[in-house]
């Protein structure tokens, strides 16, 4: 701590001896990276004793984006949470979701601090945010993620700090901070390059909010994702054969274009294929989270700069960054989601969006985030943001899952995050359907033939011959046959063999 | 007349038989302004000529937005399209496209440019444009719309265009006309309020490219309005309430914010009522199409402002308009619908966005385009864009059609152009659901209770009670019963009472 810093030092359950029941408590966290973790344990702590008291406890949360082991897994254990926004993913907190315990919205990431600044959401009572330092003045040096702590901190009543000596305090280097201010009157986001900065190293907040700080050095929680397999480097292949075409076509620049991947082994699949592949030139990502498959990378000079909003990467791979800050300080800039995911800038530098989904329908619209259009996953994230103002939108997934009984490819979505005006691309392990330009017919033409597994074809052009003649051909008492046929007996065709 | 130098002065018929077999034509126009009218006649007729000579004959059409009586009907009256994008309202195309007689692209109205300069719609092999005049140099000065013609004149081989004597010359006055370079290397459009100026009074083209003038003197032929119902006055007024209520808690400036509204008879309604609410300050918009009712708006001071990418306003206002410039100019830009609809403008300015709906479900999905989710309607036009990007959205539509038939509040849309995630606001006659912040079972709750036709929301209820738990409950089996009943019984309950209606 610096000399003369004003404020008290409190144990974690010092901290939340305010927090009461029904706050509404915004916690820093872009997945794990940078999420809150002490504090958020010791609240955890303190509604499993007020609910050994028969007392009721229970908070709204929100966040950037996940944070599961760090703050949703152990709120959620100890059924501490009433509401949560704008994204989550973990496995207590889904079934809670589900359940219809806990209320949830799924929401567009930039939109969030747009949201808490107009009072959409009520009062935020709490921020709780990770951070290397506070100065006596109010600013806030943030850690591996920024998220929405910047709105966090200056809408918040009150205010709890996370001193984190894990973190390098070299972070600030790569931060770029600005609060966007309320509309109409604001100016143009000059961002016209992926590593342009507009803003400040901190975040700011009025030094009489804080509550007090809580030291720790616990690292990051980010979970390594599988290595890829058969199906994701089949992917990969697709995707990054169909970017060289167009490069060569002349559809994207011979500088390329800058990339967003979303999270997962998909993603980490095409991210490592896009780097080996000798045609495609180094390239610039404008992305909301940086992987680890993305450090190699850079390293290699393949990946020459990245703005994102976090630093999701594995504790060896964090610990490496922070051991070569003179060399990914340049190359990294981490931005507000409200900036990292800003429409205007994704349309302006003709981003070419990356993301995986759930399912897909033969006309291309797209399930990121609902199960039988029911069941929570995770949420829509940023997915929606990119896809949608993208210059090139793609969208991944093996065309089947659980050995053959779930196919990808069906005859109608029932839920749907992005569509088909939205959806240029649809990759699986077996092809790649390029939309553009095409009609409904021809997409569930092209959708089918390229993208479904063979032994669902027939299936999906029966679906097509059997349905009612329109611009779109649907027949809607059969729409849903296959996710019904999945609910009741646990396939969607349940005589099929795809062994 | 047209002094053309080197450009032959042609007939419209000479001019469409330049247009051949397979092409891909892009016309002027939207929101049925500005389009070009003598050459697609011209081409109409030359093609039921040769079609009724066994010869085929059928062109690709590309327009900025609507061009429905002087470009769809005509073409479509003529069997002479196989492919249309992005947008369309004429009943005859409609019935093509949904017959797939025609390959129809339903497209987000901002990106038609960008798509076009990128080459993924192959080669534009003829663009026809209207203008009130071009210079020897290449400057084209537009008419009552922008839309994609800057960029047509850019990325077409052959320009054809119509010089319509009709319009006042003073229109490059209102045009403010860039078109934007391709990514990634380009700034932000520097505009920071309805009216900032980012461009040129006129559109540029390579002189060589010009085929042909043909001149015109051709009247505008927007569809007249029907008088504003009292549903339109209902749903503004809920509108106006909550955004007076909205300004008194801060949660909107007191400056207010630009209004973006839709276009057609409903929107028509809404913008009069809500422009003459005593809620609502006096304002400024960023839509897509200047209408009747923000003239008259205008007129009393009440609307400030517009930016927009078409006059779409029935003749005598539009004489109203052309004749009292001096005072409209400096009140209303034409930029093109790239910038009309620019994601990060609209985001920018906190654009309030209302759209019209044509059904919406329990948890608010929207469905803009589908009826039965097969049957195309118009588009997702710029709906999608504004709704998307804006500081607040609404989506509104009256809680029944058809005398009760049809309950435009469901359980669940079989086709969805602006979902839940972007959809915060539904309106009907009824009353307004205020989605913010609500998860799927709180959303149901309040679109049935407010917005849902009383005689429906007993069915709604009783469709969530039977559903099967989730974080969004539904039940698969019966998620379309509505539908199907309408499609086999001509209503959504066939037992139910409709002289209550």
């Amino acid at each position: 701590m610096s000399r003369g810093n004003p404020f008290r030092t409190l144990t974690p359950q010092e901290a939340v001896e305010e927090v009461f029941d029904g706050a509404t408590v915004g916690f820093s966290g872009f997945t794990n990276a940078g999420a809150a973790k002490v504090v958020p344990r010791a609240i955890a702590e303190k509604a499993n004793r007020l609910h050994g008291e028969r007392k009721p406890f229970a908070i709204r949360v929100f966040t950037g984006a996940s944070s599961g082991s760090s703050i949703d897994e152990p709120l959620a254990e100890a059924h501490a949470m009433s509401y949560r926004a704008p994204y989550q993913s973990g496995p207590k907190l889904r079934k809670q979701v589900n359940s219809q315990e806990v209320e949830y919205v799924d929401m567009h990431l930039s939109h969030l601090p747009q949201t808490v600044m107009a009072g959409f959401q009520g009062k935020l009572d709490f921020a709780v945010v990770e951070a290397t330092e506070i100065t006596a003045d109010g600013r806030v040096y943030l850690t591996s993620s920024v998220g929405a702590s910047p709105s966090y901190l200056r809408y918040a009543d009150r205010v709890i700090i996370e001193i984190n000596a894990y973190h390098s305090r070299r972070l600030r280097e790569m931060s770029d901070i600005m609060i966007v201010p309320p509309p109409p009157n604001r100016n143009p986001i000059p961002i016209h390059h992926p590593l342009t900065k507009v803003g400040y190293p901190y975040a700011v907040v009025d030094p009489k909010k804080v509550v007090g700080i809580v030291v720790n050095d616990e690292a990051d929680h980010v979970p390594a994702f599988a290595t890829s397999d058969g199906r994701s480097d089949r992917i990969a292949e697709h995707v990054v054969r169909f970017l060289v075409d167009e490069m060569r076509a002349g559809r994207i620049p011979e500088e390329f274009l800058p990339l967003q991947a979303g999270v997962g082994n998909v993603a980490n699949g095409v991210m490592a294929a896009l780097g080996d592949n000798p045609h495609i030139p180094p390239f610039y990502m404008y992305t909301e989270v940086f992987q680890d498959s993305l450090v190699n990378l850079m390293e290699e000079g393949k990946l020459l700069g990245a703005s994102t909003t976090s630093l999701t990467v594995t504790s060896p791979v964090l610990e490496r960054i922070y051991d070569h800050m003179d060399f990914f300080i340049p190359r990294i800039v981490l931005r507000p989601q409200e900036l990292s995911n800003h429409p205007g800038a994704i349309r302006r530098m003709g981003v070419i969006s990356m993301n995986t989904a759930l399912e897909v329908d033969i006309y291309g619209n797209v399930n990121s985030s609902h199960l039988y259009g029911m069941d929570i996953m995770n949420g829509i994230g940023g997915s929606a943001e990119f896809t949608r103002n993208a210059f090139l939108s793609i969208f991944m997934c093996p065309s089947v899952a659980k050995g053959g009984k779930i196919s990808t490819v069906v005859p109608m979505c029932p839920h749907i995050d992005n569509n088909e005006h939205s959806v240029q691309v649809i990759v699986t392990e077996n092809g790649l359907a390029d939309l553009r330009g095409l009609g409904p017919m021809q997409r569930a033409h092209t959708i089918i033939e390229k993208c479904a597994h063979p032994s669902y074809h027939d299936y999906l052009y029966r679906y097509l011959e059997r349905s009612r003649i329109g611009h779109i051909r649907h027949d809607l008492r059969t729409a849903f046959e296959l996710h019904r046929n999945l609910l009741r007996h646990g396939a969607m065709l349940p005589g099929l063999d795809i062994s | 007349m047209l002094k053309s130098g080197r450009v032959p002065v042609l007939s419209p018929e000479e001019a469409a038989s330049m247009v051949f077999d397979g092409a891909t034509v892009a016309f002027g126009g939207f929101a049925n302004s500005g389009a070009p009218k003598l050459v697609p006649r011209a081409l109409a007729h030359r093609v039921r000529q040769l079609h009724a000579v066994g010869v085929p004959f059928k062109i690709r059409v590309i327009t900025g937005g609507a061009a429905n009586t002087t470009v769809d009907e005509p073409l479509a009256g003529a069997r002479a399209v196989s492919w249309r994008a992005p947008y369309q309202n004429s009943s005859s195309l409609r019935r093509q496209i949904n017959e797939q007689k025609v390959q129809y692209l339903d497209l987000h109205l901002s990106g038609v440019s960008r798509t076009l300069l990128s080459g993924f719609f192959g080669k534009v092999d003829f663009a026809i444009i209207e203008a009130t005049d071009v210079s020897s140099d290449g400057r084209v000065t537009l008419s009552s719309s922008i839309g994609i013609v800057p960029t047509l004149l850019q990325c077409a081989e052959r320009i054809i265009i119509e010089v319509n004597e009709h319009h006042s010359k003073r229109l490059g006055e209102l045009s403010d006309i860039v078109v934007l370079p391709p990514p990634p290397k380009r700034g932000p459009v520097a505009i920071s309020h309805p009216l900032t100026r980012v461009g040129y009074p006129y559109a540029v083209v390579d002189p060589a490219k010009i085929v042909g003038f043909v001149n015109s003197g051709e009247p505008e032929e927007v569809a007249g309005l029907r008088p504003i119902d009292d549903t339109s006055t209902r749903i503004a007024n809920h509108i106006a309430r909550f955004l007076g209520h909205e300004m008194r808690h801060g949660l909107i400036p007191n400056e207010f914010l630009p209004l973006q509204l839709g276009v057609g008879n409903l929107c028509n309604g809404v913008m009069a009522a809500l422009g003459n609410h005593p809620e609502i300050p006096p304002f400024r918009m960023y839509t897509l199409a200047v209408q009747d009712a923000m003239v008259e708006l205008m007129e009393q001071e009440k609307l400030l402002a517009a930016s927009a990418t078409g006059l779409a306003m029935t003749s005598d206002v539009l004489s109203r308009f052309y004749g009292n410039l001096d005072y409209f100019a400096s009140r209303v830009l034409l930029r093109p619908q790239e910038i009309s609809n620019d994601a990060g403008v609209v985001r920018r300015l906190g654009v309030i966005a209302i759209n019209p709906a044509i059904e919406v479900d329990i948890y608010g999905n929207v469905n803009s385009s589908h009826i039965y989710g097969t049957d195309m309607v118009n588009g997702v036009g710029g709906s999608a864009e504004f709704t998307r990007n804006s500081f607040l959205s609404f989506m509104m539509c009256p809680s029944v059609t058809k005398g009760g038939r049809i309950s435009t509040v469901v359980p669940m849309t079989p086709h969805i152009d602006n979902n839940e995630h972007s959809v915060q606001v539904v309106v009907t006659e009824q009353g307004l659901a205020d989605l913010r912040g609500l998860g799927p079972m709180q959303r149901a709750r309040v679109i049935i209770e407010n917005c849902a036709h009383p005689a429906y929301r007993e069915y709604l209820h009783r469709y969530i009670e039977r559903s099967r738990m989730g974080h969004i409950r539904h039940d698969l089996e019966n998620c379309y019963e509505m539908h199907l009943n309408l499609m086999d019984y001509g209503a959504m309950i066939p037992d139910m009472d409709f002289s209550a209606f």
